[in-house]
């Protein structure tokens, strides 16, 4: 289980997280929705160690990773932009973490093949990412972090540049694979039904601060959560059409 | 009809020198009504057999640029990724300084400290110089490298276990290297064509092909001079063409 404690973050005069307090169960994603400037991605950068924290803790299955390098925490950080290595192909990109590892080469072409195969992306494993679309790409990205078995894995917004219909596939995608490799995931995405659809838990960030819901019942009765509001729109829009 | 011989006449205007150095290197005599002059092979023989002639300056220009090129982009290129915050702002504006003033007066400057350490008339001595442009000049260019961009692909590496060392050898220095290969023959040029610094902080005993160039001109030994410029000129044309390589690779 992730646990985070108390995280506070000040840039200059201005405390951008405001004691945070959160938990994500092992093998399950904690989405975490919040408008643009609330400090999610300062939360997750926290969190892999990236940037250093006024107060808090990050532990995870009670040991404490607060003091251990971004290197060695095993917490992946995946951004909106897929950050692939352009000078290799979407393999040597799948085999990056691996290699880094000092893992033998058997090893490597084993995994690396499963998770190419299972990611649907064996027939373009010699491809550059400026061959593969940004779909492709976002894939490959999620290989290169899956195939190490992370820990825990920070999602910013992953889909974030990509088209609406690329984006649901993604969504649909990305529930499989969270399936099928037990991920422990935080999510965080401005977009209400990608965070429903994405996540087991759910938590709503707001100037700092995090709010963590109990159920997804809970989270859509919170009138901050904007749940209401958008089942409320496409009721008015039903009946004006009637 | 003028658009047809454009490329043609820029051409010629290009090569005319070039073509002129290749007749004077290959001249014995000169002299009026001859359209031509007369070919001489004994001193081009001695040119090419006497190693204090053209040979050993070559060969000494070489190693200097080599060095000079490859230890400012090499020291450029990792200063620029592992500073950051105010280090980085202090660096990037130091580094302007050596471009605000002419490499010579900078030679004159450097010259007292250099006599002290003992490194005035020695090839270390020019090759630090050399350095004092060569890496503020990588650093300024690499900086603009390091956009969010590169950043980003700098922190997935780095979370998904890499070391900065291994960031630096696996993932930024083969997606620089275009950037890398053309900051090296541009500083490779610098190096190959520098005279005053040389001059200056060599005292006149470091005999690269440049300075000696400027001797035999100076000299009037015009075939001799025709022929070291010919070996001078050599090192632009076979980076020109690397770089057309690279861009054509790179594109």
């Amino acid at each position: 289980m992730l646990e985070i404690k108390n995280i506070s973050k000040q840039f200059g005069d201005a405390f951008v997280l405001k004691g945070i307090d959160l938990c994500c169960a092992e093998g399950q994603t904690l989405s975490v929705l919040g408008a643009s400037g609330c400090g999610k991605t300062t939360l997750l950068k926290s969190i892999a160690g990236l940037i250093p924290m006024e107060t808090g803790s990050v532990l995870f299955n009670g040991q404490d990773l607060t003091n251990v390098e971004p290197e060695k925490r095993g917490i992946v950080y995946l951004s909106q932009e897929p950050s692939l290595f352009p000078h290799m192909s979407a393999f040597d990109n799948v085999a990056f973490g691996l290699k880094v590892r000092k893992e033998d080469a058997s090893s490597i072409e084993k995994k690396v093949t499963e998770m190419l195969q299972s990611l649907g992306l064996w027939e373009h494993r010699t491809k550059k990412p400026n061959e593969l679309s940004g779909g492709q790409k976002q894939r490959v990205a999620f290989g290169r972090a899956l195939v190490i078995t992370p820990k825990v894995v920070l999602l910013d917004e992953p889909f974030g540049s990509l088209d609406a219909g690329t984006r649901s596939e993604m969504q649909a995608f990305y529930l499989e694979l969270a399936k099928m490799y037990k991920m422990t995931a935080l999510f965080i995405t401005h977009d209400l039904k990608e965070a429903l659809v994405t996540g087991d838990q759910f938590a709503r960030m707001e100037q700092g601060q995090l709010t963590l819901f109990s159920s997804l019942e809970a989270f859509a009765e919170d009138p901050t959560s904007g749940v209401k509001e958008e089942i409320n729109f496409w009721n008015n829009l039903k009946n004006d059409a009637q | 009809m003028m658009r047809k011989y454009t490329p043609w006449m820029l051409m010629l205007f290009f090569l005319a020198p070039i073509l002129l150095i290749t007749l004077l290197a290959f001249s014995g005599s000169w002299v009026y009504p001859s359209i031509l002059p007369s070919f001489d092979s004994d001193r081009w023989m001695e040119f090419l057999g006497s190693s204090s002639l053209g040979i050993k300056p070559f060969l000494i220009s070489t190693v200097l640029a080599v060095l000079v090129s490859l230890l400012s982009a090499s020291i450029g290129f990792f200063t620029s990724y592992l500073l950051t915050g105010k280090a980085r702002n202090w660096l990037l504006w130091l580094c302007l300084i050596p471009f605000c003033t002419a490499p010579v007066i900078l030679a004159a400057n450097f010259q007292y400290f250099f006599i002290l350490l003992h490194l005035s008339a020695s090839t270390v001595g020019v090759i630090i110089a050399q350095l004092f442009i060569g890496v503020p000049y990588t650093f300024l260019l690499f900086s603009t490298y390091w956009n969010e961009e590169q950043l980003t692909m700098d922190t997935a590496a780095k979370t998904l276990g890499a070391t900065p060392f291994t960031r630096l050898l696996r993932v930024h220095f083969p997606a620089a290297k275009s950037l890398f290969t053309i900051a090296v023959i541009q500083l490779f040029l610098f190096s190959w064509f520098e005279y005053g610094m040389t001059q200056y902080i060599g005292v006149g005993q470091l005999k690269t092909l440049t300075v000696e160039v400027f001797k035999y001109t100076q000299e009037g030994n015009t075939t001799v001079a025709a022929l070291a410029s010919l070996l001078l000129i050599l090192p632009p044309f076979i980076a020109i063409l690397v770089i057309r390589k690279v861009r054509i690779a790179h594109a």
